[in-house]
């Protein structure tokens, strides 16, 4: 059944279309060196014409527009290897691998029988977020991870556990309490058990910190034996050679900003502002050995205003920036 | 490794984007200065590069392009504003080239001042770079130009960005005018449709 107005609906957005290609002509004729007098008179009366004209006009120049502030546009109009001379970025690459699917699959072609004599199928979890990028997942128990920018997570569900993989970046974890199905994750060095709470784990090549928002979790490092129970407010840092840090207490206002897009420091050391960084970073930012990695500021800001907070650091600390074709250097300034 | 948290004897040097030393205000105009003398470190070779892809040897000079675009931001009374300063100098520089043709450039002139005639509070809201389209959308823009042939990519660079006219165009590549008009509202129609859905 057409629902009344249907028609009138139609020729609406036909007409709306037709508007939009009269407007991307007259931004186009206006551009080509070539209008005349005659043209631009009957562009000003077109365009005073209407409200909607003048809508489908400003759409069609920020399109126009916009085509200068492509990233790389240069490497991608030169149509020599413009493929591969342009920098990925920010596409939204996350991976799903969603074992489910493959155990049903598996389920189909192998006949009932053999599937009776299995445990009740494992579930395969694999997510990854590209650089710059903040994804919030919802698991099949109803947990929420949200992830930091180029993290990974992997992990297994079955009837009697679940166990989860922060292979790299950071991710923030809101797990469902199932009393029957204790979750851990596995990070570094460390191990982190709980039964429903909220927290916080950040996995670097060189240690694991672990802050909790909500509830208890037990981390334990299998390496040196140790463990440690935290509460609410509380945080823990791992490294290989001195395993379990003393307990801290941390700001969730500053320590999970980040989930807000926001990545906030206070008195940290540059290498680990830089760390964070290349999470968001379109290009990867390198300290060079002569760069003062241990100079330790307070700051906060936007994960899309590195370059800005980068100019910021060159003009008020002994650093200097140098933006180069492929990545960002951070070497001594004065 | 970031620290515990500890705000008793320390005063924090706070560094936000747009305000970027959190110094006394007397100290603003130097703050200003040094700000933009790191802008233009961190900025000026990569935007000479990307110009030369654009215009070659010139003319215009890409370096001199780079140099005005940095005297145009210098000018600025809303440094703050700009989010990207990579992407906005690039996009000062184009459009110094594009008013370089003095037909593109009374055109230019015209359509800013029908549109402020028409939209002045918003034109004015709009002065930094507040009309920057949103990262997924340049995405999005980026994904069309990549699959267009290389006639309408040449076209639209010569168009776009060296400030061709239609006739310039034609004599260089013997295309008619006529195709090259249709070749660019093609293009416009794609991303057009693209950003739409």
């Amino acid at each position: 059944m057409t629902p009344p107005g249907e028609n009138s609906r139609d020729s609406a957005s036909q007409e709306d279309n037709k508007r939009a290609a009269v407007a991307r002509a007259w931004v186009l004729r206006l551009s080509s060196g070539e209008d005349t007098e005659a043209d631009r008179l009957a562009f000003a009366e077109w365009l005073a014409a209407s409200d909607d004209n003048k809508r489908a006009y400003e759409k069609a120049q920020s399109i126009w527009e916009a085509l200068g502030d492509v990233d790389g546009i240069e490497n991608l109009l030169l149509h020599r290897d413009s493929v591969t001379e342009f920098r990925p970025r920010n596409s939204m690459t996350r991976r799903f691998l969603v074992g489910g699917a493959m155990a049903a699959s598996l389920a189909v072609a192998t006949g009932i029988g053999f599937l009776l004599m299995q445990p009740a199928p494992t579930e395969t979890l694999l997510y990854a977020t590209a650089t710059g990028e903040i994804e919030t997942i919802t698991l099949s128990d109803g947990s929420t991870v949200t992830l930091g920018g180029a993290s990974e997570l992997t992990g297994e569900f079955t009837p009697d556990g679940r166990t989860l993989e922060l292979v790299s970046g950071n991710a923030y974890f809101d797990i469902a309490r199932d009393e029957a199905r204790p979750l851990t994750v596995h990070t570094g060095d460390v191990n982190v058990r709980v039964l429903g709470t909220r927290f916080d784990i950040k996995t670097r090549t060189d240690f694991v910190a672990v802050a909790v928002d909500h509830g208890h979790v037990r981390v334990t490092s299998p390496a040196t034996g140790s463990r440690q129970d935290l509460t609410a407010g509380e945080k823990i840092v791992s490294d290989a050679t001195h395993g379990l840090s003393q307990v801290m207490t941390f700001d969730a206002s500053q320590e999970l900003s980040w989930r807000s897009g926001r990545l906030s420091f206070v008195d940290a050391p540059l290498r680990y502002i830089v760390a964070d960084m290349n999470q968001y970073s379109d290009r990867p930012i390198r300290l060079s050995p002569t760069a003062p990695a241990d100079l330790r500021l307070t700051l906060s800001f936007p994960v899309d205003q590195i370059e800005q907070v980068l100019a910021g650091l060159d003009a008020a600390y002994p650093v200097a920036i140098e933006s180069r074709e492929d990545d960002i250097l951070i070497t001594q300034g004065d | 490794m970031q620290a515990k948290v500890n705000e008793r004897d320390r005063s924090p040097r706070t560094l936000m984007p747009g305000d970027p030393m959190s110094a006394p205000l007397t100290d603003a105009a130097r703050q200003r200065t040094s700000f933009l003398n790191s802008l233009f470190r961190l900025h000026y070779a990569e935007l000479v590069g990307r110009l030369r892809k654009v215009y070659g040897a010139g003319p215009p000079d890409p370096e001199d392009v780079a140099q005005a675009a940095f005297s145009k931001i210098a000018e600025l009374d809303d440094l703050e504003r700009i989010h990207s300063p990579r992407a906005f100098l690039f996009r000062t520089a184009v459009n110094i080239c594009l008013n370089s043709n003095d037909k593109l450039k009374r055109s230019r002139a015209f359509v800013r001042s029908q549109l402020e005639s028409n939209f002045s509070q918003r034109l004015e809201e709009k002065s930094a770079e507040s009309v920057f389209m949103g990262k997924q959308d340049l995405e999005r823009v980026a994904h069309v130009i990549r699959q267009l042939p290389p006639k309408q990519r040449e076209i639209l660079l010569r168009s776009r960005f060296r400030g061709q006219t239609y006739d310039e165009i034609r004599q260089e590549t013997g295309w008619s005018q006529a195709d090259i008009s249709r070749q660019l509202n093609k293009v416009m129609a794609l991303l057009q449709a693209e950003l739409d859905r």
